[in-house]
């Protein structure tokens, strides 16, 4: 999967319209990416990646490259 | 139908912890004078008692005794299938009390835990139903772990029962015993809910006020304290209590000289000695410990199990145990008890310090 | 811990909610987009609230009640009654024996509250179940609830709206049992207490006395914890359970789980093998009511027929403890009972100027 396709994954998880993120965007100020978007984004990971993502490590999430980081 | 029956299962060992910080009557000779003081250890015979510090709750007290209970009796704590804890001051609204009791004892997952709430009659209505989860399962053990701070529930300055109520903890550990047969009277009446109520701090009134008034008996309490309806509670312990007695030999088709010891909640030692006159029981079998603990709520039965045989090689007796009161609610058992496994109180200052909870941590 | 309690089945279940129903595209405070998100998101359309008198005690008697009247049940026959509840009347006594005396069961009927939320359904019938069968008794009563609504949550660091407060609902369920040769009920539960934290009401009792800002009545949730172990404990229990009766999804006609939120719940369907449309919903319009969201949801689904065919529902509850438990329920759709709505509240409870004139120590 590109970074792209990666960036349009998320976007999709978070209901955001295609091209809202970039990887440097920083999380807080998305305002869809409350505390349903983080479980939505458990999901995605889970499913997709077979990542289980924990709170510790979405507490560490600051901008949308650090959630790219664990997208493998 | 109150009667209820479990066969196979007995009990495997008790201990008791009560909190290090002894308190004596005679200390509160400064606060209601020497008069109040003498007349009420003349009434209920309680001399002394432990109260818990600010930072022990009953879950402190019940695990104390649990880690020694389960560390005496060498025990896999992967093979005890359920725990029970029974209080009525637990640590939090929610979670119970008992998912504090199973983490620090490390209990496994596969142990379901849950939390009763009940007062004086505790002991008996939490051995039937530890034992009636384990008639329905295989599990090898199942623990029932007791906790009462009473002592935080009364108002410093009511005399009728600041000098009454001791704090203490209490584990019973059930197993499988081919011999064994148990029956249990359990009976309910809430009608007289009044009669032991603490008003405040549940539902029914969210913003209660604190406002402090006079009751008749001429001592202040506001609605966070707890109310007793001294004479009422007499009255159901000196008739329906026997009553229950009664009845419970008669289906058992036993009498007072089938047993070795008669065990019974220690409210004071006005009531007991009722239940020995109307019982006919002999005096020597009756242990107490309400003169040095006070009364302890539900854990009074295994801690006057403790307090007299822990430690004293009586080998096994078959115990006649009746716990009374909150509720109301009372209960008769039977057991025959190994009091080789029956272990001397211990003491504790010991308290869970991660279970204060600060605001960054939520 | 697995258990097997022969000779008793669930004869009836009844649901009782409040009069007032607060619909979240009504939240005033919040724009209609973010409000529409939130239904989409959440599944909550809006949830019954309790009056201010009311507790959960209420809603279990009105729903007990008409349960007993209907199955025209013999009071003197119920010799266990459990309730469940995270918000009793009182400190102490137990709300069980305010409630049996309430009920006008007899004096050999057996009373105790126990202190569980979202798994408290399941825990309850075991533990109900269990007494039952050690006694003679003929029926059991399961009473099982809470008030949730009257809380809210205490989340600074979350983007979380108003509409929180939406996420829960008050409703008290009863649930009869009778003893009935050659039925029997089977359950699986677990319990983790070190993640104690995870769904936390930690102020105004033993530990933590005092509140650092004066407000004790409220909870806190790890969503993050929460969703993580109910997703992945809870499917895993379901399918220990359904292994360990040599059953499947196919062997079910529904499942039934804690109403806790829409993705968790569909989570839970695709893990064990349910498909959507067997999977039981009714918190769009009760949100999550805690130990009455199984049998309330059972009502909701069935409460309205009188279909005389027995079901199999699978029934997981899972949360705060953390506790989970399973159960395979076998009930006929007429034994389920209509909703109930009340605005009773037990006054006797508040009156307690006789506890002045009566003592006299």
């Amino acid at each position: 999967m590109t970074e792209q396709e990666k960036i349009a994954l998320i976007e999709e998880t978070l209901d955001l319209d295609e091209g809202t993120l970039t990887a440097d965007t920083v999380l807080d100020d998305v305002d869809e990416y409350d505390s349903m978007a983080k479980l939505s984004l458990i999901v995605m990971m889970d499913d997709e990646f077979g990542v289980k993502l924990t709170g510790d490590v979405i507490k560490g999430f600051k901008t949308v490259g650090d959630i790219l980081a664990v997208m493998n | 139908m109150s009667f209820f029956k479990s066969n196979g299962i007995g009990i495997a060992g008790i201990a008791c912890a009560v909190p290090k910080n002894n308190v004596t009557v005679d200390s509160f000779t400064p606060v209601f004078g020497e008069e109040v003081t003498s007349k009420f250890t003349a009434g209920t015979g309680i001399k002394a008692m432990y109260k818990a510090l600010p930072e022990q709750t009953a879950s402190d007290l019940g695990v104390a005794a649990a880690e020694n209970l389960l560390s005496k009796l060498d025990i896999d704590k992967n093979e005890i299938g359920a725990m029970l804890m029974v209080t009525q001051s637990p640590d939090y609204r929610r979670p119970s009390s008992a998912s504090i009791v199973q983490k620090r004892l490390g209990l496994p997952i596969s142990c379901s835990c849950m939390e009763i709430n009940l007062g004086c009659s505790g002991f008996i209505y939490g051995i039937q139903t530890a034992m009636s989860l384990m008639n329905s399962s295989d599990m090898k053990y199942a623990l029932l772990v007791m906790g009462e701070t009473a002592s935080k529930l009364v108002d410093p300055k009511d005399k009728s029962i600041v000098m009454m109520y001791g704090d203490a903890g209490a584990a019973v550990l059930l197993e499988r015993q081919a011999d064994a047969k148990t029956t249990t009277l359990l009976r309910s009446d809430g009608d007289r809910f009044k009669a032991i109520v603490l008003p405040a701090g549940g539902f029914r009134d969210m913003t209660p006020t604190h406002e402090r008034f006079m009751c008749s008996d001429g001592i202040e309490r506001s609605l966070y304290d707890i109310f007793m309806d001294g004479t009422s509670v007499f009255s159901f312990s000196i008739t329906d209590v026997p009553q229950a007695l009664k009845d419970y030999l008669e289906k058992t088709e036993t009498t007072a000289e089938d047993y070795d010891a008669f065990v019974f909640h220690q409210a004071n030692q006005f009531i007991i000695k009722q239940l020995i006159r109307k019982m006919k029981l002999p005096k020597d079998s009756v242990p107490i410990s309400l003169d040095r603990f006070g009364n302890t709520g539900g854990i009074s039965i295994p801690l006057t199990l403790c307090d007299a045989y822990g430690d004293k090689n009586e080998g096994k007796k078959n115990a006649l145990m009746c716990g009374f009161g909150i509720g109301l609610s009372w209960g008769v058992t039977n057991a025959v008890i190994d009091f080789d496994k029956v272990f001397p109180i211990i003491e504790t200052d010991d308290y869970y310090k991660e279970g204060k909870i600060t605001p960054e941590m939520l | 811990m697995y258990s097997n309690i022969d000779n008793v089945k669930v004869i009836g279940i009844a649901a009782a909610v409040s009069e007032k129903w607060d619909s979240v595209m009504e939240v005033t405070n919040e724009s209609q987009e973010v409000l529409k998100r939130f239904v989409k998101k959440t599944g909550v359309e809006g949830r019954y609230s309790a009056s201010l008198k009311q507790t959960t005690s209420d809603f279990c008697c009105a729903a007990a009640e008409r349960l007993l009247t209907e199955k025209n049940i013999n009071r003197e026959d119920i010799g266990v009654l459990v309730f469940v509840t995270q918000m009793p009347d009182y400190r102490i006594p137990a709300t069980a024996c305010v409630l049996q005396m309430r009920l006008g069961l007899s004096n050999n009927c057996i009373a105790f509250d126990v202190n569980l939320g979202c798994s408290g359904f399941v825990y309850g019938l075991n533990i109900l179940s269990s007494l039952m069968s050690t006694s003679s008794a003929r029926y059991g009563l399961l009473l099982a609830g809470d008030t949730s609504a009257r809380e809210f949550s205490n989340k600074q660091k979350e983007k979380i709206g108003h509409t929180s407060e939406l996420l829960f609902g008050d409703s008290g369920t009863a649930t009869l049992l009778e003893r009935s040769e050659g039925d029997s009920l089977s359950f699986m539960s677990n319990t983790k207490g070190s993640g104690f934290r995870a769904i936390i009401a930690p102020y105004g009792w033993y530990r933590n006395p005092e509140s650092p800002d004066g407000r004790i009545h409220y909870s806190v949730m790890d969503d993050i914890e929460v969703f993580n172990f109910a997703t992945n404990e809870a499917p895993e229990q379901i399918s220990s359970y359904m292994d360990k009766k040599g059953t499947t999804s196919a062997d079910y006609d529904c499942l039934v789980l804690h109403q806790a939120n829409l993705m968790i719940m569909k989570r839970i369907a695709k893990k064990t093998g349910f498909s959507e449309d067997k999977m039981l919903v009714s918190m769009n319009k009760f949100a999550n009511t805690s130990s009455s969201s199984i049998p309330l949801t059972l009502v909701y689904t069935y409460g309205d027929s009188e279909e005389n065919k027995s079901i199999n529902a699978l029934c997981c509850g899972f949360g705060v403890g953390l506790s989970w438990a399973t159960v395979g329920l076998s009930v006929n759709k007429k034994d389920i009972l209509p909703l109930v709505h009340t605005s009773e509240y037990f006054k006797d409870g508040y009156n307690l100027d006789d506890l002045e004139e009566n003592n006299n120590d």
